[in-house]
């Protein structure tokens, strides 16, 4: 994080400045040291000419004016990565993280959950009531002061979230009515979902020891 | 949604009495079973007496069952949960099997009542690393300014104008012009 600030204050400043400057000074200096040779140009450019000065012509490089330098980081990068993670890690050791939140695909919908939330599925879904079950399709974990993201998803030994199957019931009545004007036609449908109400228990988390650019997805059925 | 939906209690989903947080308990408490030994609209009824209604009781523990003949009536159950609710439904000429599968319902829900959600879910912490503002993740040193400001009072995007063009075009025509020159 610390990095990360220290960029920001490098690159704001000088970013402003360069935008503020180049206008004015490219423009006082090349329109007085290049004046002399503009005739010259208008035999080429606009034109479609096969006149030597055409082929010798370089491409104009769609780069911007205000060009900076890119300083290479990649060393600095590591460290706070490392020291990032480090520090993660000792909180997750130590259980000071406090309350966790995560986000699980459940039912082909994501969800954002935290221990104690009640979750509602709806439509077909095997699980009964009293079963204890664990959700593994965990596409990211977060506490207040870190967020775990999964790549897409995180590895089933990092992140444990348990969950309480608490009632299975039927919603209310709905109806599906469709009438066409004038045409003799209308019908009428009642149904009611299934609705299945779970209950999360907990959300644990264990070291993290690797960083992988693809996770997660190992032994999984998509 | 029609009309007859207007007057339908809505809310947000809760556990009765913090169900699942400890454990699982099963929120029906006790089921009456209404009968009619001769009728044949009860003869559903009378078979998921004879075969199915011990093992029921005896898979949920927890639960009082009661069976009562009633001469000349439709069979019917009621079910009575820990909220003090009660559910009562007709179950006239149904077989066996739907009896099963409508009393499975009546043993998995917490009442009988229809009810709307507004929402799938609900929480009682919505925010853990606080709710976004217009202001979570920019720069800190808007904190710091004061107004007005030039820069920040600027519009965030201002279209190229017919100079600014020209600019362009004269500053490639130098480029160019070097490059030739350079050989």
């Amino acid at each position: 994080m610390s990095a990360i600030r220290r960029l920001m204050h490098i690159v704001n400043p000088s970013v402003n400045a360069l935008l503020r400057k180049p206008g004015s000074n490219l423009l006082n200096q090349n329109f007085l040291s290049n004046n002399q040779s503009l005739p010259s140009l208008t035999s080429f450019l606009g034109l479609k000419t096969l006149s030597p000065v055409s082929r010798a012509a370089k491409a104009f490089p769609k780069t911007p004016s205000h060009q900076s330098t890119v300083v290479d980081t990649s060393v600095d990068d590591e460290r706070t990565i490392e020291e990032v993670i480090s520090k993660v890690n000792s909180q997750i050791e130590n259980k000071s993280h406090g309350r966790l939140f995560a986000i699980i695909q459940l039912a082909n919908r994501q969800w954002k959950i935290t221990p104690e939330d009640v979750v509602v599925v709806e439509g077909h879904w095997p699980p009964n009531v009293g079963d204890s079950i664990r959700l593994e399709k965990v596409l990211l974990v977060g506490s207040s002061d870190f967020t775990l993201v999964g790549m897409p998803l995180l590895r089933p030994d990092l992140v444990n979230i348990q969950a309480t199957v608490v009632e299975k019931r039927l919603s209310h009545t709905k109806t599906n009515f469709k009438k066409k004007r004038r045409k003799q036609y209308q019908r009428i449908n009642f149904y009611r979902y299934q609705h299945t109400m779970i209950r999360i228990n907990s959300i644990t988390l264990s070291a993290v020891n690797e960083k992988k650019d693809l996770e997660g997805v190992d032994g999984r059925v998509f | 949604m029609s009309n007859s939906h207007l007057f339908l209690p809505s809310g947000f989903p809760r556990a009765t009495l913090g169900n699942g947080i400890g454990r699982y308990i099963c929120q029906l408490k006790r089921i009456t079973l209404k009968f009619c030994k001769e009728r044949g609209s009860s003869m559903g009824m009378r078979d998921f007496l004879e075969h199915d209604l011990v093992d029921y009781a005896s898979k949920h523990p927890s639960v009082v069952v009661y069976v009562k003949p009633r001469r000349n009536r439709s069979a019917v159950i009621k079910a009575e949960y820990c909220n003090g609710e009660e559910f009562w439904m007709s179950t006239y000429k149904m077989t066996r099997e739907e009896i099963r599968k409508w009393l499975e319902l009546c043993t998995t829900q917490n009442d009988g009542a229809e009810f709307r959600f507004r929402k799938m879910m609900h929480t009682d912490t919505p925010s853990i690393q606080g709710p976004w503002t217009p202001f979570s993740h920019r720069n800190p040193e808007l904190n710091t300014a004061s107004f007005p400001h030039e820069e920040l009072s600027k519009p965030v995007f201002i279209p190229q104008s017919a100079t600014d063009r020209l600019i362009e075009l004269f500053k490639e025509q130098q480029h160019t012009l070097k490059s030739v020159k350079e050989g």
